[in-house]
């Protein structure tokens, strides 16, 4: 077999452009997913059933199935509902919000349980407002739990927008396959996708150890 | 919105075969990457710094490919090596890979969950190393490892729809065929969606259940 | 075989020759640049029952590790068991096979017991013999039931570690070690994880395997024990032998200051 990096030469700047759709996708879905998936974590550890059961049941649905399928689900069903077109990247973002929403929802969550009780009940007898408590006190405590799984999920993240070339959005793979198509030349192709990979993976792990040890610093409870 | 059931009616013996697919995808997959993942994730506790580095190189490049590139590399780079295999093997051949990079690295916690001790008391009675292993190491890890071992395998069950986009006639592959062929989707769509909850919900359901039954005597 | 002796071979008898059953020759250990024993050589005849003292951090635990090669000791260094070597001239080359066939031969006796949690009392006592292929199961099973019977706990064969107190499980370890008929054994601090009441009965098995003419290396904190029982007394300090005498001697007699004051501060503190 002869290996032939040359052909990045032609087809590189086209499959690199993917990248920047990838990243795109990455950023839009982590801005938006976060915040909901604070709120999705509130609501699964919150006192009233009314807002926990659904968040319950709307979360193991959400878990339970493929994120391709949600994705499909996105671009197919969702014009329907809405009763408007829906462009491939925003669906994209949109099924991978819903999936991601979840997921980082249940690591919110854990992470609020890993906050001791007593700190509960000592904002309790504090007195303290709700959103004050949860903001000074208790989010602090529950970051150093919630960050390694965050960031690790947020690989998942930029390794899963592969997905979104299945309902045409050209990422950085679904370029890289149509390249392969093309030219017949596996190997080569792919390698230097491996390696884009390796390379955002290698920075995702420094910004998690930067941010451990930052949390470390700032949300350590001492015994 | 309407939702006509006559449809997946109709459907039914493709999509059954779909569903029969994505079974003994998952089922083959879990089957062949449970010993495997074991052994990588001795290997990555070994005394042996070679097998240590090898199986952390090979855990680690791994994890950090979409599965989607690796299912390339075993959809289209075999076939280029010579190496004619049907789209379901070489699907089974690249989530058998992904699947048991990421296991072993879920066992491990499990076997570094055992205490030095342990180590220590086998080293001074003279244990052979594969008797510590099958009679002290794993026995005790095996309670550590159920959780996130049934964790991955309904993370596996996920990820079997992938194999869709590599020509695998699965439960996505053949609900998506029925979407193209009748233009309606939200019929197949909520049965392919169903199913995969069925079956992630089963293996949740078998966690607990095997969960609250291992525990140390 | 009730009463004839503890370990489940016949007790060896004294021998002829002047062979230590332990020798250490220029026994070095350093962890990266800090050097815990500097050099250590002691020689202990079979059948004698050596203490060694000192303050924690003084090495007399990596010592002990060091016989077995649970550290492994520098270059340079040799351990001899009944005047074979363990291994070649470099301690960091002896192959895995060859360290496990000398390592049946010293048993290791550890403060917190070790037990596999996971296997009955019994079990435990048959693994090293069932591993090693030391007779048929039933033999095996015979041979452990006889040891579990001597650290009187024939009535716990069959539970679990978890079931069993800290004075029982560590009876149990003491009976696992034996169950290779070694010729040395090795106690490190056995009763410092145990409650103050079940100090005595492990205390008990140990003299009675003294009497019995076991060789034994153990570090501990009984002065009692070291004076009662021991034949000789090591005091160690910086990773080195200060004093080495019979109990008498260093117990009541110690020529070091050093000694004197670690001895203070032990009396003291019972």
């Amino acid at each position: 077999m002869d290996f032939d990096l040359s052909i990045w030469a032609v087809r590189g700047p086209y499959i690199l452009q993917g990248l920047w759709l990838t990243l795109a996708l990455v950023a839009g879905v982590l801005a938006i997913s976060t915040p909901l998936a604070l709120a999705v974590g509130l609501a699964l550890e919150a006192r009233s059933r009314w807002l926990r059961a659904p968040a319950t049941v709307l979360s193991w649905m959400v878990r339970g199935v493929p994120p391709l399928i949600i994705l499909f689900i996105a671009y197919y069903v969702l014009p329907i509902v809405l009763d408007l077109r829906l462009e491939s990247l925003t669906a994209a973002i949109a099924g991978f919000v819903v999936y991601n929403t979840f997921i980082l929802g249940e690591v919110v969550s854990a992470g609020l349980r890993a906050v001791p009780k007593g700190q509960h009940e000592a904002i309790a007898a504090a007195g303290l407002p709700m959103t004050r408590s949860l903001r000074r006190i208790v989010l602090p405590q529950a970051m150093p739990s919630i960050i390694p799984p965050y960031v690790s999920y947020s690989m998942d993240m930029v390794k899963g927008t592969a997905l979104a070339g299945a309902i045409g959005v050209t990422e950085l793979v679904t370029r890289a396959n149509q390249a392969i198509v093309a030219t017949n030349r596996p190997f080569e192709i792919l390698l230097g996708v491996a390696i884009i990979y390796g390379v955002i993976d290698a920075m995702l792990i420094a910004v998690q150890m930067w941010s451990e040890r930052r949390w470390d610093h700032q949300g350590h409870v001492s015994p | 919105m309407n939702f006509d059931p006559t449809l997946i009616e109709n459907a039914l013996p493709s999509l059954l075969y779909g569903v029969r697919t994505t079974i003994w995808l998952f089922l083959a997959i879990m089957g062949l990457c449970t010993p495997l993942a074991l052994l990588v994730a001795l290997a990555r506790v070994s005394r042996v710094r070679g097998l240590r580095r090898a199986a952390a190189t090979y855990v680690n490049v791994i994890r950090a490919l979409p599965l989607l590139v690796i299912l390339y590399f075993t959809f289209y780079g075999l076939p280029s090596l010579g190496v004619f295999v049907s789209p379901f093997t070489a699907a089974l051949v690249g989530l058998t890979v992904v699947t048991t990079a990421y296991l072993a690295e879920d066992l491990r916690s499990g076997l570094m969950a055992v205490p030095r001790g342990q180590f220590e008391a086998a080293d001074a009675l003279g244990l052979p190393t594969w008797r510590f292993v099958w009679r002290v190491l794993v026995p005790q890890a095996l309670p550590v490892m159920c959780g996130p071992y049934f964790t991955r395998a309904i993370v596996t069950v996920k990820a079997t729809s992938i194999a869709s986009l590599v020509a695998v006639s699965e439960l996505t592959a053949q609900s998506m065929a029925k979407v193209t062929e009748t233009y309606r989707s939200v019929e197949f769509l909520a049965f392919a969606a169903v199913v995969y909850l069925l079956l992630t919900s089963l293996m949740a359901i078998l966690q607990s259940r095997v969960q609250r039954r291992v525990t140390l005597p | 075989m009730k009463d004839t002796c503890m370990t489940a071979n016949p007790a060896t008898p004294a021998r002829a020759h002047d062979r230590p059953m332990l020798e250490l020759v220029n026994l070095r250990k350093s962890f990266g640049n800090k050097t815990v024993l500097h050099g250590v050589d002691l020689k202990v005849p079979a059948g004698q029952v050596v203490s060694i003292i000192g303050a924690s951090g003084s090495g007399k635990s990596t010592l002990l590790r060091c016989v077995n090669h649970l550290e492994t000791p520098d270059a340079g260094s040799a351990v001899l068991i009944d005047g074979q070597r363990i291994g070649g001239p470099d301690p960091a080359r002896v192959s895995r096979r060859d360290l496990r066939r000398r390592r049946v031969e010293i048993g290791m006796v550890f403060q917190h017991f070790n037990l596999f949690p996971n296997m009955t009392a019994l079990e435990n006592v048959m693994e090293a013999p069932l591993a090693h292929r030391r007779g048929t199961r039933a033999e095996i099973r015979d041979m452990a039931a006889g040891l579990l019977d001597r650290v009187g706990l024939a009535d716990r064969m069959d539970h679990h570690p978890g079931k069993l107190s800290g004075g029982q499980q560590q009876r149990v370890a003491i009976a696992r070690a034996l169950a290779m008929t070694p010729k040395l054994m090795l106690f490190d601090e056995v009763t410092s994880a145990l409650d103050p009441e079940l100090v005595d009965d492990v205390l008990q098995v140990m003299r009675q395997l003294a009497e019995e003419g076991m060789t034994m290396l153990v570090v501990t904190h009984e002065m009692a024990f070291a004076e009662d029982v021991g034949d000789r007394v090591i005091f160690m300090a910086d990773g080195a032998i200060h004093e080495d005498g019979t109990p008498a001697e260093v117990l009541r007699n110690p020529q070091q200051a050093r000694t004197r004051s670690f001895l203070g501060r032990a009396m003291r503190a019972r």
